[in-house]
């Protein structure tokens, strides 16, 4: 028998950590007086995560076997009031884009980065069709294109930054902002190109113009500010 | 008789605990006893069969009603089983087919895990003394005395106390209510229960007891409370009374054979807020509790209050599907919220001396639950009483602070885990 030297408490094994503290209990017994220990309890099994991954099969099956059927109903009225498939090509396309999300949802992909790839993906694919669907493609390539493409790339570079700098809590957040900041900049840049009311030299001096007070400002304020403002600001406005 | 039109209501507290099952808070609790050679599976089944045969009251199955959930009786015999999960988990006892309860074996123990829909400790204990009677019987040949078991005895068995004893005029006792400490712990995944057994000597135990002039259990609780004190010293801020739920055996109060749930909930409480307690005073203040509600009138109180919360009209009439969604948040709101955490002494296990040299102990593991994460459960076997804590978070700061203020009383501990080797 050995004794945790912290908690004071008896144990049968000694040279391994305290049950209760963790502090490794050092070897006491002899070599020769060392007890043939009886497993007290099984290696045990957790049937749960498998219980789990068999409903959110079932379900997404169900949810699956219902987009077909949607898909087929709708190609079905189309096609015997039209003769042929004109709106049902934009709703099922819709429907099937929609699908490849749940499919996302539903954790058959582990990798984050995957996830966010794979959505871009789907809606290059839905917004593509879209357009093209029209007869021409009239606002993928100036508009559609690159919002997705931006957005997918700030995904996995918020990420990526969130991971490499281990990022916890309310800073996430700030990041957060950061990268919605840059997303809003590149929609917008994308929307006045395509609406030809800027040039994009102009349209980039306008912006830094606008944000370069904001980034001074935050710079004072974490690096410049002198202490004892920092401390009346806390004083005023602490929670 | 034809078994399949039989049936029984649950009681009070079963019809409860039937709604709140989940994954994690799964109502069962374990009794086990651990002899001296290997279990035999075949053995212990064909004792299992016997021991059905002598309580007909546990040949039933889970089902649900409209309103509420009952018991149907069954000509299906469940199967012993090698332990292979966490204690007390993966049991859903409403799937079909399941029965409300399960035999384990592993190497030297027997193990029987009960919802606590269908019966107490002592109800409990009485199956697993009657399956490990027939199984030493069959492997030890430890001789069985015959006896014949009336109707009206089987009948007086399955009857509801709770009913029983319950008067419509008392008053139900005024509910306590406030915002009570909570161990800052969070939940483990589900699927694993960590259990901590704390193995002390009764006579030292009860040497310090008497010291205090005070019993066992009144001495546990105290040092229970005084560890929970401790802990919410270091870990926070604002101050909470200690509230501890202690059920009480109420077959000792009043006359009854009943196999089923036949308890009440006291709650011995330490109000943090008022200043430093001393381990004295709070042996003083659990004393003062205990003996001012142990009384056959006072506990008429509490059956009251058990009773007359599935009286209401409002509840009564609610499809049971609802119920099972509204009652987890109403029980952790008027249950387990109220408490700290839970406290249950199952009392002295003696059997007769021609079984006692092939038991080597009995243990009792409390039911998981959720908003009470750890709980804590005793039992007195022989020379030893065994405390098992329940812990549904990986974190033990109770179960350290409470074993080292028994060392600190100059009581020895021997402690085992459930979760040592894996």
């Amino acid at each position: 028998m050995a004794y945790c030297p912290k908690c004071g408490i008896k144990v049968e094994g000694d040279n391994q950590p305290c049950p209760l503290c963790s502090f490794h209990i050092p070897k006491v017994n002899e070599e020769r007086e060392a007890i043939v220990s009886v497993r007290k309890f099984p290696k045990t099994a957790n049937p749960y995560p498998a219980y789990l991954r068999r409903v959110l099969n079932r379900i997404f099956i169900f949810l699956s076997l219902l987009v077909l059927v949607a898909v087929c109903l709708v190609f079905y009225i189309d096609y015997s009031l039209n003769d042929m498939f004109t709106w049902s090509r934009y709703s099922n396309l819709s429907i099937l884009a929609g699908w490849v999300v749940l499919y996302f949802s539903f954790g058959y992909v582990q990798s984050f980065y995957k996830v966010i790839i794979g959505i871009g993906l789907d809606a290059f694919v839905l917004l593509f069709g879209l357009d093209i669907f029209n007869g021409r493609l009239e606002w993928f390539f100036p508009l559609a294109f690159p919002i997705i493409a931006g957005a997918t790339v700030i995904s996995v570079s918020y990420w990526s930054v969130i991971r490499a700098l281990s990022v916890r809590g309310f800073n996430m957040i700030g990041y957060f902002f950061m990268a919605i900041v840059i997303l809003s900049m590149w929609i917008n840049f994308f929307i006045h190109n395509y609406q030809n009311k800027t040039n994009p030299l102009n349209w980039l001096i306008v912006t830094i113009l606008q944000l370069l007070p904001v980034l001074l400002v935050m710079i004072y304020v974490k690096y410049g500010m002198p202490e004892r403002i920092k401390q009346k600001i806390a004083r005023k406005f602490h929670l | 008789m034809n078994d399949d039109k039989l049936w029984y209501r649950l009681d009070n507290a079963g019809k409860l605990y039937s709604s709140i099952i989940s994954s994690r808070a799964t109502t069962l609790f374990r009794l086990s006893a651990t002899l001296t050679t290997p279990i035999d599976p075949v053995l212990l089944q064909s004792a299992l069969e016997s021991a059905l045969e002598r309580f007909p009251f546990f040949k039933v199955q889970l089902k649900q009603g409209f309103f509420w959930y009952y018991f149907e009786g069954t000509k299906q015999i469940p199967k012993v089983e090698e332990e292979i999960y966490y204690p007390c988990m993966s049991l859903s006892i409403k799937k079909r087919g399941s029965f409300p309860y399960r035999v384990y074996y592993f190497n030297n123990r027997i193990s029987l895990e009960l919802s606590h829909s269908m019966t107490d400790g002592t109800g409990g204990l009485k199956f697993l003394y009657e399956l490990v009677k027939q199984y030493l019987h069959l492997k030890e040949s430890v001789p069985l005395k015959r006896e014949t078991i009336s109707n009206t005895q089987l009948r007086l068995e399955t009857e509801n106390s709770f009913r029983k004893f319950y008067n419509k005029s008392i008053p139900a006792p005024r509910s306590r209510s406030g915002n009570v400490f909570k161990l800052p712990i969070q939940l483990d995944k589900k699927g694993y229960y960590h259990i901590v057994t704390g193995i002390i000597s009764v006579e030292e135990l009860k040497k310090r007891a008497k010291e205090y002039d005070v019993s066992i259990t009144i001495l546990l609780t105290a040092v229970y409370i005084q560890s929970l004190l401790k802990i919410q010293e270091r870990t926070s801020r604002r101050k909470r009374p200690i509230v501890i739920n202690v059920p009480v055996n109420m077959r000792s109060f009043f006359e009854t054979n009943t196999m089923r749930n036949f308890f009440v909930s006291i709650t011995p409480t330490i109000d943090a807020r008022l200043g430093e307690y001393e381990f004295e005073e709070i042996i003083q203040e659990v004393k003062i509790e205990f003996s001012r509600l142990l009384t056959p009138k006072k506990l008429k109180q509490y059956i009251k209050r058990s009773v007359i919360s599935e009286k209401f009209l409002v509840l009564r009439l609610m499809p049971s599907p609802i119920k099972d969604i509204v009652a987890p948040s109403i029980y952790s709101f008027f249950g387990e919220g109220q408490y700290t955490s839970g406290l249950s002494n199952l009392g002295i296990v003696s059997v007769p001396s021609e079984m006692e040299p092939f038991i080597e102990r009995v243990e009792c593991y409390p039911p998981p639950s959720i908003g009470n994460k750890v709980k804590a459960m005793l039992i007195s076997y022989k020379q030893h009483v065994y405390i098992s804590f329940g812990n549904l978070s990986k974190d033990r700061m109770l179960e350290r602070e409470f074993f080292r203020n028994i060392r600190e009383l100059g009581i020895e501990v021997t402690i085992e885990t459930n979760d040592e080797e894996s």
